[in-house]
Formats: C-alpha cells, sequence, structure tokens
C-alpha cells in the first residue's frame, strides 16, 4: 500500500520513500519533508575526529564500524569528487554524534531530537547522492553502509521506535477506516491517507512537546528562550519545520515567506489546521521569530526569543 | 444587546459575489491595511487603541473575549448580522483567500474558528458592510478601532478601562522590548509614535509619550 503511495507524491517524497525500507511511513515522509530543507537547515558541522581519520586517508577503525572511508581513493578526483567525498564526511560524522545523542538518554529522546537525526539522515542521503553523481559510485556504496548502520542504531531507541510505530500504527488504522467507508478506494490513495495520518500523529506529538517545553506566558502564547548567541531564525525555522511534517503549502501568501502550511488530520486528509513562520525580519514588532498555530480552532503563538 | 440571525453560517470564506461590498465596506473606514501604520481614514471621527496588558487574557492576533463583548454591545444590532474579516485589502489581494464572512459576528464564531480558516492566526480587519466602524488587529496584541464618537465612547465605557490606561501599559511593554535593544539597532518599535498620534491626534501623543518611558518618540513632522 505504502509503495503504491509514492505515485500521488511529488518526485521529491517519491526520493525518500526509496530509503524507508523497514521504517515505516512516518520517517518515509519525514525524511522526505527534511531533503529539501536539509542543506539550508544543517547546523555548521565541526570536523571530527571521524572525518579527520578519512581525510588523513589512515587505516584505523572508525567508532562506528564500517564507517572510516579512506579519502586515498579519491587521491587523484576532480574538485567536485573532493567536495563530494567532503560532503559525505561531514554528513556521517554529524549523523554518528547525533545518533549518539539520542542513545546516550533513550528514555528522554524526544520527538524533535528524533527529527533533528531525521535532517541528519536526509543530509547523508542526499550526500550519498551527490557522490554518485559525480561517479564516485564506490565510495557513495561505502557511506550507504555507513547509513544503514546509524539507522539501525538509531532504530533501537525506544523512543525513536515507539513513535514510528505508533505513528505508523495510526496511519494504518485511518488507512483501515477509509476503506471501509469507501471500499473503491485505490491503494494509491489509502497509502496517502496512511502517510498523512501518521503525519499528524507525529506533529501532535511533537506539538505536545514543544508546548511543555516551553515556557508558559498565557493561555495561548508560549515562548521558548535560546541562549545569547543562537541563532533565533535557525531555530525557529527548524522547529517549524519539525512541526510541519507532512503539512501541504496553502496558496495563501500570509504568514511571512513559507506561507501558511495546512497540516495533515488524524483522518489522512488536510483539515488539521495552519501553520506559519514569520521571521524575525517579517515581524513589524519585537523582530523575533514567531511560529503561528491554528490546529483545529485552537490558536497558538510561538516566540523564539534569548534568555533574558 | 446582542444580534441573532436565522441564516447564522458561522465563518465562511468571502465568496466572489461579496466582493465589491466588501471592498467597499473596507475603503469606507481604512486607508490600507495597517496594523502598525495609519489605518483609518481622515473621516473617521473617533479612534481608540486597545490593549491588553495582562498576557493570559490577552489574544495574540485578535480581540479579546471581554473586548469582542464591549464591541457586540456598542454596535448596531445590523450591523452584527454579517460582517467582514479580512487579512489584507480586499481591493489589493486576489480575492480568493484571506477574506471572510461571520454570520453573525458573536463571541462563538469568532472563538471557534475553523481549522483552517487563516484569519485567527494573522492580523486581520473586522468591519462591518455598512461601514460605520473598523477594528485592526495587530500581531503583537493590540487592537485599533474606528468609528463615530458614541461608537467608541461606548466601546470604551464597555472595556472597562480608559484610553489613557491601555495606552500606558502598552507604551510600558514596549518600553520593555527597547530595554533590550539600547542601540536602536533593531528599531523596536519605532512605528509606535505615528501610531498613536493617528489615534489620539499629535498633542496628546506627544504628552503621552513623553511620560513614558519610550526611548525614541520622534513624532512624525
Amino acid at each position: 500500500m505504502y509503495r503504491a503511495a509514492r505515485r500521488l507524491f511529488t518526485g521529491r517524497d517519491v526520493l525518500i520513500l526509496r530509503f524507508t525500507g523497514s521504517n515505516g511511513v512516518v520517517l518515509a515522509l519525514t525524511v522526505g519533508c527534511m531533503l529539501a530543507i536539509s542543506a539550508s537547515v544543517a547546523a555548521p558541522t565541526t570536523p571530527s575526529a571521524f572525518d579527520t581519520r578519512g581525510a588523513q586517508g589512515g587505516s584505523g577503525p572508525a567508532d562506528s564500524g564500517s564507517s572510516y572511508i579512506s579519502v586515498r581513493a579519491a587521491a587523484s578526483s576532480t574538485s567536485w569528487q573532493r567536495a563530494a567525498l567532503r560532503r559525505l564526511q561531514l554528513a556521517a560524522a554529524k549523523l554518528h554524534r547525533r545518533v549518539n545523542s539520542v542513545l546516550e538518554k533513550p528514555n528522554d529522546a524526544d520527538f524533535l531530537r528524533v527529527i533533528q537525526a531525521q535532517f541528519d539522515r536526509a543530509e547523508l542521503i542526499l550526500a550519498i547522492r551527490n557522490a554518485r553523481a559525480v561517479g564516485l559510485e564506490t565510495i557513495a556504496r561505502r557511506f550507504q553502509r555507513v547509513l544503514e548502520l546509524e539507522t539501525k542504531r538509531l532504530n533501537e531507541s525506544i523512543a525513536f521506535s515507539d513513535l514510528l510505530r505508533e505513528g505508523a500504527a495510526h496511519g494504518e488504522r485511518a488507512a483501515q477506516k477509509a476503506h471501509e467507508d469507501n471500499p473503491n478506494l485505490t491503494p494509491a490513495v489509502l497509502g496517502n491517507i496512511a502517510v498523512n495520518a501518521a503525519n499528524w500523529h507525529g506533529n501532535k506529538a511533537l506539538l505536545n512537546t514543544t508546548l511543555r517545553a516551553a515556557k508558559q506566558k498565557g493561555p495561548q502564547v508560549y515562548e521558548i528562550a535560546l541562549k545569547k548567541g543562537e541563532d533565533l531564525d535557525r531555530r525557529a525555522y527548524s522547529l517549524f519545520r519539525a512541526l510541519s511534517v507532512g503539512s501541504r503549502k496553502t496558496n495563501i501568501r500570509y504568514g511571512g515567506r513559507e506561507g501558511l502550511h495546512r497540516l495533515p488530520d488524524a483522518n489522512g486528509g488536510f483539515n488539521g489546521g495552519l501553520i506559519g513562520l514569520r521571521r524575525a525580519a517579517e515581524t513589524s514588532g519585537k523582530k523575533s521569530p514567531a511560529i503561528d498555530v491554528n490546529v483545529n480552532g485552537k490558536l497558538i503563538k510561538i516566540h523564539v526569543r534569548h534568555e533574558p | 444587546m446582542s444580534a441573532t440571525n436565522p441564516d447564522a453560517g458561522g465563518s465562511r470564506e468571502l465568496a466572489s459575489a461579496d466582493r465589491s461590498g466588501a471592498a467597499r465596506a473596507f475603503k469606507a473606514v481604512f486607508r490600507g491595511f495597517e496594523p502598525y501604520g495609519r489605518p483609518f481614514k481622515a473621516s473617521v471621527p473617533a479612534r481608540l487603541l486597545a490593549y491588553e496588558a495582562e498576557p493570559w487574557k490577552a489574544k495574540p492576533w485578535g480581540l479579546n473575549d471581554g473586548a469582542l463583548v464591549a464591541l457586540l454591545q456598542a454596535a448596531d444590532d445590523h450591523d452584527l448580522e454579517r460582517v467582514f474579516v479580512s487579512v489584507d485589502d480586499p481591493e489589493d489581494s486576489s480575492f480568493d483567500e484571506g477574506h471572510y464572512l461571520l454570520s453573525p459576528l458573536n463571541l462563538e464564531n469568532y472563538t471557534h474558528p475553523g481549522p483552517t480558516d487563516a484569519w485567527p492566526i494573522l492580523p486581520h480587519a473586522i468591519y462591518p458592510p455598512s461601514g460605520q466602524w473598523g477594528v485592526i488587529s495587530s500581531d503583537e496584541s493590540h487592537v485599533l478601532v474606528g468609528g463615530s464618537e458614541k461608537f467608541i465612547d461606548d466601546l470604551s465605557a464597555g472595556l472597562g478601562k480608559t484610553q489613557d490606561e491601555m495606552i500606558a501599559a502598552w507604551l510600558e511593554d514596549w518600553s520593555e522590548h527597547q530595554d533590550r535593544d539600547p542601540d536602536g539597532e533593531l528599531r523596536i518599535g519605532d512605528w509606535i509614535p505615528a501610531q498613536l498620534a493617528h489615534v489620539v491626534g499629535p498633542e496628546r501623543a506627544e504628552v503621552t509619550l513623553g511620560a513614558s518611558r519610550l526611548r525614541r518618540w520622534d513624532l512624525p513632522t
């Protein structure tokens, strides 16, 4: 059913679903949505020991088993190939660190960190595709193996698997219900319903987690305070993208540069509400970004500000 | 005073048939969609700035319950039967989005929007087909209202706070926001003096601004 759903998606989502394997539909669309933005929102990556080993062309084992990739293979490569290899190394190192952080505290692993890991997975997937595009097929295959290992480690996180499993189960129930109501629905449509409903589950979990974490200022206005020096717009954008997983951009041109996004609903449609992001420069007031949400008539504004 | 309409339909997107009526009504009271500027036409005789300083009572983008009740009491019943809600100037925007009809305007319809209605999470203008009054909200919790002297007096009485009290609270909150930008680099609240002069007149605005902690308050010449 889920494979059939690919026919309904854009090319971007089709690409992602191919990578999902047994991780379930939530993972599939999550990564799908993250792919297009991963490059622009990824935090600057500091080269780690993991990268250094690769860059030095050493032969010792790396932290994640077979993740070590020799740079010698690209010794006579073009600048495009060297750039592609560097991108692979950085993306793999970043994913490795992120998975470590999720596994360190599996019981506390909130949905946001899992989503961040998905960003990093998406970044590595893109880097692998890029490497293939410049002719580094052998290296790409080895990093594909790194990706599989890191994904396996991520799946071992209890919170991660539970969230995905719950989301996928919810999506499946929604699709079953839709099928009972209308047996003529095609597998493609049912797959679409399952994915949307699963993403609704993810949005709901993340929104609840976010609001619990936010400092409550009132019944509808919440504030997320960041340490001084942190980039407010970047964090707000990252949060907006995570909250709007599976959403569809509406044709409404309001609510900032991102426009308003229509959120999936529990039944697999797109009536789950609206979400918008206004970056600092797009506000007329206090010059700090804000996320505006209408979830089934419940209105929420989340300010992202620096700590006083 | 309450409005009832046997054909009450809650909130719905504006149909194209309503387009000219909405644009005409909007232009009768507003110069433009300017929640942080000077939204009312010169012909609008009285204006009011409503502000709720208590964060748990404030509505992030629109009228809070108390202000809406005061508005419902101040307005003519006829003007509440059908009320337009727009997130932009109806003449300037493509008309298939961002414009709604609340029928009637009441607490239920305003506070229980549809799941995908855009106006509840955006600054919006509220105005009746007669164009007798207009409300424009912001996403910083202040609301501007324009209309006849009697309408504004009645509304002000219903709010339970004087205009001076609300403006003082508003300026104090913005002074605090400016405190975190002492060099004025972010230009926080630079629009406030012009807007205040638009609402209460330049002389009264100057006195009020002078008494506030606002760091920068050059009035427009």
